[in-house]
């Protein structure tokens, strides 16, 4: 097998179909690939000088606050409002948004990915008895000496999730990632999102909250409530996006409570909504976390 | 099967960019995936020295050499804990900044072959405490305010190698133990209470040619709590 080593067109060379045809039939010739056409011309890590073809770029940003001990946390209230206000942008304790820019915009192409990683350290901060007010209950019915019992679901959440702006470096034309909701669907009167919506989301519980001495599951005289905030710990989300070509200028997190799981109708989807009725009662904390951004390609 | 062009250029036919592409499109294909014993040439010509070798680490699980996903362990369930405790960070009332120590048996050591971007992906299942010694003022935080706290590294423990920015905590189970039936936590150990999952990624750029460890590190103010689960998985990056 011959070398396959055929000159460049330059002007003035006659292009014909057999010479473009035979551009292509040289490696459908029997043992091409040798020696010369391609060993000497493969790539293993020892022959290529060039980096961050395959994994193009990584990028690290801070979220929130630096503050291990929790000895000043940032604060996120909850929202009361109908239809509800911005979600709350996560901020370094002086009113400072914390986000990733991508200077001059991070270019993702149809055959790379665009992956995503964050992390935060949470606590809930809670004040009267969020548990027992708007939807946040089942009313267990008793026939004991204890009587009916509003029995918390413990499914009361915040909701934190990505937005990108892929318009330019001005930075205000957030939205939502693909497969993201903002959590302003309209659900059977109530505000939030399906789970199907939720792509990009991550969920917060706030509290946990148990009965001691409940007899045969009824509430008798000596059944007592206990109800513990969610202390401080650390939460993570991740996302990926592939297909068309984006430039992305900015990406953050941002906050939304106090939701719960709720749906439009029997058989409906199963979604999230804001219940405005208990945020008086609830709003979360966080310190520092990570942004990671990294971009490689599948194809 | 070897290669055949999916479009034959004629004389006197439009040349169409697409058919063009769409040779060179199904060459690529069949580099990278339909090769076959019959393609190449039979006599040898491909010695060791061609290809760089990697190495596979049995016991850690990892292939050096490789760009990409190299490897990684996970360890776990009741029978097979491992534990972090205030004790080994001075009681838990030292630095914050310097008195981290490494979780046992999840440490790796990667062999970089050239300026790499690491991704290193971890999770721990941890139970803290019940932890109710009584506090001593200036050196342990009150029972309800303890946390173990875990962090990857990649390299060393100290602020080069680890930022209390890539932290997570685990909450002190707070209540301590009960005096009367039932006996045991004072508390159930819940998602919000004591007992929890927690998953993240430290993300770096390291230098070719060092041996550089990785792995999980902690610093604890519970005198002990144990690591019911974990996992580190590890991409390395040459290209």
């Amino acid at each position: 097998m011959s070398r396959i080593n055929r000159a460049r067109i330059v002007d003035g060379d006659d292009t014909t179909a057999a010479s473009l045809n035979d551009r292509f039939d040289d490696f459908s010739q029997a043992g091409a690939l040798d020696v010369f056409n391609l060993r000497d011309s493969a790539v293993d890590l020892p022959q290529i000088a060039k980096t961050g073809f395959q994994a193009s770029f990584m990028q690290v940003d801070t979220l929130g606050k630096s503050d291990l001990l929790h000895s000043a946390p940032v604060t996120a209230s909850a929202n009361g409002l109908s239809p509800p206000a911005t979600p709350h942008v996560l901020q370094d304790g002086a009113a400072n948004p914390t986000f990733a820019t991508y200077t001059g915009g991070l270019s993702v192409g149809a055959f790379d990915v665009f992956r995503v990683y964050w992390s935060l350290s949470v606590a809930a901060e809670l004040t009267g008895t969020p548990w027992n007010g708007g939807f946040q209950f089942n009313e267990v019915t008793g026939t004991g000496a204890g009587g009916h019992l509003h029995v918390s679901t413990s499914a009361g959440c915040f909701v934190a999730w990505l937005q990108w702006d892929i318009t330019d470096a001005t930075l205000t034309h957030w939205t939502e990632v693909p497969g993201q909701s903002d959590f302003e669907d309209v659900i059977a009167g109530y505000y939030g999102a399906e789970l199907a919506d939720c792509g990009a989301t991550t969920v917060i519980p706030l509290w946990s909250y148990w009965l001691r001495n409940l007899n045969n599951g009824d509430a008798s005289a000596g059944t007592t409530e206990e109800t513990n905030a969610a202390g401080w710990r650390g939460i993570s989300g991740a996302w990926h996006y592939t297909g068309s070509s984006v430039t992305v200028y900015g990406l953050r997190v941002v906050l939304r409570g106090v939701m719960h799981p709720r749906r439009a109708s029997a058989g409906a989807a199963n979604a999230l909504v804001n219940d405005t009725a208990v945020a008086g009662g609830v709003s979360l904390q966080y310190t520092g976390g990570r942004l990671v951004t990294f971009v490689h390609k599948v194809s | 099967m070897a290669y055949t062009k999916p479009n034959t250029f004629a004389d006197g036919t439009t040349l169409v960019a697409a058919d063009v592409q769409g040779n060179v499109d199904a060459l690529r294909v069949y580099l990278h995936n339909n090769v076959v014993q019959a393609d190449l040439l039979a006599s040898k010509w491909v010695d060791t020295r061609h290809i760089q070798p990697p190495t596979f680490e049995a016991i850690g699980g990892l292939q050096h050499g490789v760009t990409g996903y190299q490897g990684g362990q996970w360890s776990g369930a009741l029978v097979n804990l491992q534990f972090v405790t205030s004790y080994l960070n001075g009681a838990g009332r030292n630095s914050s900044t310097s008195e981290w120590r490494r979780v046992p048996n999840t440490s790796f050591e990667l062999d970089l072959r050239r300026n790499a971007k690491i991704l290193l992906h971890w999770s721990v299942e941890m139970e803290g405490g019940p932890d109710d010694v009584p506090q001593v003022s200036g050196r342990t935080p009150a029972i309800a305010d303890r946390y173990a706290y875990v962090a990857p590294y990649i390299g060393t423990l100290d602020a080069a190698g680890r930022s209390p920015l890539d932290a997570q905590e685990i909450k002190n189970n707070a209540d301590g133990f009960r005096s009367s039936p039932p006996y045991g936590p004072s508390r159930p150990y819940t998602v919000c209470n004591g007992y929890g999952r927690r998953t993240g990624v430290l993300a770096a750029e390291r230098n070719a040619g060092t041996k550089t460890p990785v792995g999980l590190c902690f610093w604890s103010q519970i005198d002990r709590s144990s690591v019911v689960n974990w996992s580190v998985a590890l991409e390395v990056w040459y290209l």
